[in-house]
């Protein structure tokens, strides 16, 4: 892939003065594609924008009979999202989490959070799925407060952990905010925590019930791009977040 | 500027050879068998020292309707019915037509395994099957 990719956001409609920007893109269990789907479904976010670039598979996603660039921009209630219905590949990661971030910066969002899972491997045998925030900034613990365990150590693969590291540079305050999830299979419950979690950090009062409910409807909805997660995070090598990082002993 | 442009072809050249080798790896295929009704579940096989562990995700199915047979030293069949039919109607889709009452799919097990040892279990979906290892 060449070095210079010509990521753009394109915004079609104002973007709010004061927001927080969410970030939903396919990850470990889904948890982001199908928590800020649901928040955007239930908040009736408008679509705004969209995501381009010529780097990106020739994929287009129908929606209302209207063909729809598969990674757009929605806002309402005072919140950007950006929601991805198609896998990001692994040589666009950075390319795509530098332009989120600038982007982030260049619209004086007041905070970034990226939506995700982190796997477990005894996932079956939890009940109520912990919440993780990896921070950019220290002083962000009094807003995540006891809504989530700080992640202190570890790993971080993918367009979240870059987001994360280019927002600690520029000093943006940004929230990698990890629920406990299955790795490969998606998971609307691990979503649903998610979900209650960030109504915590943003105010918001988003009904999660739905996403219990259709659970098997949206297991089997999800399967395809859960798959083609799968083969994107195989190539990032993503389970190196099972690793212990080994300095600092 | 000579060694940034053999870095750039280099990238170039990477990226061709790696979406060659996905096109081959990965020819036309579905995980919806409209012939057959049924679907290929996700999956995953995870070798322990003492034991296989292979889960799968079953949106749903009932426990009882699941069936594993190892059919090769190397391969598991698994199946199982769902609980009723699912179209790609009920999914959103209205311009297909095909409707599964299955989940079917035959998974590579990368070590020998007892097969009167297999024990399952269903629980949130995902069906848990440990296979004792042969040594």
């Amino acid at each position: 892939m060449p070095a210079h990719t010509d990521f753009e956001i394109v915004e079609r409609e104002a973007i709010p003065k004061k927001f927080s920007f969410i970030v939903g893109l396919p990850d470990v269990g889904l948890v982001g594609v199908l928590g800020v789907s649901h928040m955007v479904k239930e908040l009736g976010l408008k679509e705004i924008g969209y995501i381009h670039s010529s780097d990106l598979p020739p994929v287009v996603v129908l929606h209302d009979g209207l063909p729809k660039n598969p990674i757009r921009l929605f806002a309402g209630h005072s919140i950007v999202a950006v929601l991805a219905e198609t896998t990001i590949p692994v040589t666009l990661v950075r390319a795509m989490a530098n332009a989120l971030t600038d982007w982030a910066q260049q619209k004086k969002s007041e905070l970034v959070v990226c939506v995700g899972g982190m796997a477990v491997q005894n996932r079956q045998d939890i009940e109520a799925p912990k919440v993780f925030a990896a921070l950019s900034d220290r002083s962000l613990e009094a807003r995540i407060g006891r809504n989530a365990e700080l992640l202190i150590d570890g790993y971080i693969v993918g367009v979240y952990g870059v987001v994360l590291r280019r927002a600690y540079d520029l000093g943006i305050p940004a929230i990698a905010l990890l629920t406990q999830s299955y790795y490969n299979y998606p998971d609307p419950e691990a979503a649903a925590v998610a979900v209650q979690t960030l109504n915590s950090i943003l105010g918001t009062s988003v009904d999660v019930s739905e996403l219990l409910r259709k659970g098997d409807e949206i297991r089997l909805k999800t399967k395809d791009i859960m798959r083609r997660t799968n083969a994107e995070m195989a190539r990032m090598d993503k389970s190196q977040e099972y690793d212990v990082p080994p300095l600092y002993m | 500027m000579a060694h940034d442009r053999r870095r750039h072809l280099a990238e170039i050249v990477d990226e061709y050879l790696r979406r060659v080798e996905f096109a081959f790896e990965r020819p036309f295929t579905s995980s919806w068998n409209e012939i057959g009704s049924c679907m290929e579940p996700l999956y995953s096989v995870f070798v322990g020292g003492d034991e296989v562990v292979l889960t799968i995700d079953l949106p749903y199915v009932d426990h009882d309707s699941v069936k594993i047979r190892v059919v090769a030293e190397d391969t598991i069949d698994v199946s199982a019915d769902t609980t009723k039919p699912i179209s790609f109607k009920d999914l959103g889709m209205h311009h297909r037509g095909g409707e599964f009452n299955c989940y079917h799919a035959r998974i590579h097990v990368p070590v020998p395994v007892n097969e009167p040892g297999i024990t399952t279990k269903l629980k949130r979906g995902i069906l848990e099957v440990r296979m004792p290892r042969v040594f």
